[in-house]
């Protein structure tokens, strides 16, 4: 079968992934992607856009985002403001009305990619508010008593780090897909597309380096692919030797990141 | 062949649901399924919805679709008990001895044995365990022996097999950071604190003064969770500090919660308690304890709650000194405990199954115990969060 997504020039992509976004645009089912972070599910959306000539319309969670605010807000103070002060259109509240990223992409023509980003930054009911814009493809804007459907199905990407559950009913409706911790191939071929000109003696070292890391016990927060990425942009900067990676870890800030770990390093 | 796929997924404990089970047929009609490989990563998107449960799958698709190597009821016993491997050597006769037989003849008196065995064993020549000579088992050293879940199957029963997703499984031991992302799920929304804008009031209140604005402000959202971790330290909880000590760590690191407090014991909570740490020997009242915590406080209680029943039941017991005076049992505090605080929970590192002793029972009785693995919290928070709504 041929697979409308394989990964990207500076994207590397494994037959599982693969299989999963080409299930979601089959079914138009959202893709949920999951993984520790700093395994890439951003840069995912981004190179699953690309392949697929789409645009993207990027909404990232927050604490306190709400499910409303992707889909549409009505800028209800700016009228207020207007009635009172002069200026705008008050009579038509379309004017007021301002799509959110899922919102924008329902009501647009063309084909498109949504990411929402780390959903599970949300309070805990987010997902469930969005069910059924999310089964239907299509949302209500009450202010205008007018319903908006896609034409064409977006594909939308949900990202989550796992540091809440999601509902049942929201996973049900979703194509999972987990992105495992690359394994040494796979993170060759990572840091090759993020440094293709970097010495091979440099990498090898502090690709060593970095997976006894990875393996080392009592760590509070292990280093992931974006780490190591940066990690070798600093050493590549100061023109570190493979030597000095493999006697030592010089700056090895960039890679840990908590105090603990660092401090427990050095000791 | 499918609907029993079905079974076996349900079986393996994946929650495999109606809805998703058709969502597989239509990417099947729609083409998605070419051969038996699309089919297990077809199968593992759509029908599982969490890593945890990848290892079940894959157990589920090779006894579907490989021949399945070990029945289902019996996996459980057996990852416990090979995860536990005991060093063996063994002299050359024996070896050469063992090296002579063939693949199916292994596997035909592999399946013999599974069903003649009924227990643990460690270190033998015969029976399937970790660290001996025999042909079964892992850890073990046979030069052509069956390595449990190892199986030799090919294509995509192969993939299954491998079992790459076996650390993600839940019900295996936790790091900080799973006891973060569980601690998580106590949170209850409540307005207090600083104020933000309220549009709906602001609207009313300036349409009641004929458009002059008037803009109403309210407290803004904030997690209202008040916790109290107590932990038993030393003795019989030595072996599992570790874990102790990971959800220690992520309970203090985490800030979402209105206020945060420790202390520690040691076999059973008596008249006082450590503050600060167990090294530090300062001690705080229980009784004060009880009255400066908010009676809405979520309480954990760490520890195996295992120790001799006179500790528990018997009155100016304590494991430090021996007093004759009139003193509470710690049974007593346990219940005073239970009183005060009406959401509550007792995690227990030891494995559940060996729960049947007297103190473990008298203590399960005034608190709602949970076995300290990434199950147990879950299944233990929920509980805390049941008490919470009502």
């Amino acid at each position: 079968m041929k697979l409308p997504f394989t990964g990207t020039a500076d994207y590397i992509s494994t037959p599982e992934l693969n299989q999963a976004v080409s299930c979601a645009l089959a079914l138009g089912r959202p893709l949920l992607v999951k993984g520790e972070p700093g395994t890439g599910k951003t840069v995912l959306a981004q190179a699953i856009a690309k392949a697929l000539g789409r645009p993207l319309h990027k909404w990232h969670i927050k604490s306190t985002s709400q499910a409303q605010d992707g889909l549409y807000t009505y800028d209800v103070v700016a009228r207020l403001n207007d009635s009172r002060f002069g200026g705008g259109d008050v009579h038509n509240i379309r004017h007021y009305i301002r799509t959110g990223p899922l919102g924008t992409a329902l009501s647009r023509d063309e084909e498109s990619v949504v990411l929402v980003d780390e959903i599970d930054k949300a309070d805990p009911e987010f997902p469930n508010d969005l069910l059924r814009e999310l089964d239907e493809m299509a949302f209500t804007i009450a202010e205008l008593d007018e319903i908006v459907t896609a034409k064409k199905r977006p594909l939308v990407i949900i990202t989550s780090n796992a540091e809440k559950e999601l509902p049942d009913a929201f996973l049900r409706r979703c194509v999972f897909h987990f992105l495992e911790f690359p394994n040494a191939d796979r993170m060759q071929e990572i840091v090759r597309v993020h440094h293709p000109q970097l010495d091979e003696g440099l990498v090898d070292a502090a690709m060593k380096r970095f997976f006894e890391l990875r393996h080392r016990r009592g760590l509070r927060k292990r280093p992931s692919t974006s780490e190591l990425v940066d990690w070798l942009t600093v050493l590549a900067h100061h023109g570190a030797s493979p030597d000095l990676v493999a006697a030592g870890l010089p700056y090895a800030g960039s890679l840990l990141k908590d105090e603990s770990d660092l401090s427990s390093f050095v000791n | 062949m499918f609907l029993q796929w079905f079974i076996n997924l349900r079986l393996a404990g994946v929650p495999v649901t109606l809805p998703e089970w058709l969502d597989l047929m239509r990417a099947m009609e729609g083409g998605q399924v070419g051969n038996l490989h699309e089919l297990y990563g077809i199968g593992l998107c759509l029908l599982v919805k969490s890593e945890n449960r990848y290892d079940d799958y894959d157990l589920a698709f090779s006894a579907s679709f490989g021949d399945g190597t070990i029945p289902n009821e019996l996996r459980a016993e057996f990852e416990d008990w090979l995860s536990n491997p005991k060093a063996a050597s063994f002299d050359p006769a024996t070896l050469a001895a063992l090296a002579e037989l063939d693949p199916d003849e292994l596997r035909r008196r592999f399946e013999e044995m599974l069903k003649e065995q009924k227990e643990r064993h460690d270190g033998g020549s015969k029976y399937i365990g970790t660290g001996g000579t025999s042909a079964f088992g892992t850890g073990g050293r046979h030069p052509s022996g069956v390595r449990i879940g190892g199986g030799g199957q090919r294509s995509a029963a192969m993939v299954a097999d491998k079992r790459r997703f076996q650390s993600y499984r839940d019900d295996a031991v936790l790091d900080v950071r799973q006891f973060d992302t569980a601690l998580r799920m106590l949170r209850q929304l409540l307005r207090e604190g600083p104020e933000e804008l309220d549009i709906d009031e602001s609207i009313s209140a300036t349409a009641r003064q004929a458009g002059e604005i008037e803009l109403v402000f309210r407290p803004a959202r904030k997690n209202s969770i008040r916790l109290l971790l107590i932990m038993d330290v030393g003795g019989s909880m030595t072996a599992h500090a570790q874990i102790c000590d990971r959800l220690f760590s992520a309970a203090s690191k985490a800030n979402h919660f209105k206020s945060f407090n420790h202390y520690w014991f040691h076999n059973c909570p008596y008249e006082q308690l450590w503050d600060e740490s167990p090294q530090s020997r300062s001690v705080i009242p229980t009784a004060d304890i009880l009255d400066k915590h908010h009676e809405e406080t979520c309480v954990i209680f760490v520890g195996d709650a295992c120790m001799h029943p006179w500790e528990l039941f018997q009155p100016g017991w304590t494991i430090q000194r021996w007093r004759q005076e009139e003193m509470r049992r710690g049974l007593d505090w346990v219940e005073a405990f239970g009183k005060r605080f009406k959401n509550r929970i007792w995690l227990n590192p030891e494995p559940q199954d060996s729960w049947n002793h007297p103190t473990i029972e008298a203590i399960g009785s005034h608190f709602p115990m949970f076995p300290m693995t990434l199950l147990g919290l879950k299944d233990g928070l929920r509980e805390l969060r049941r008490g919470l709504r009502s």
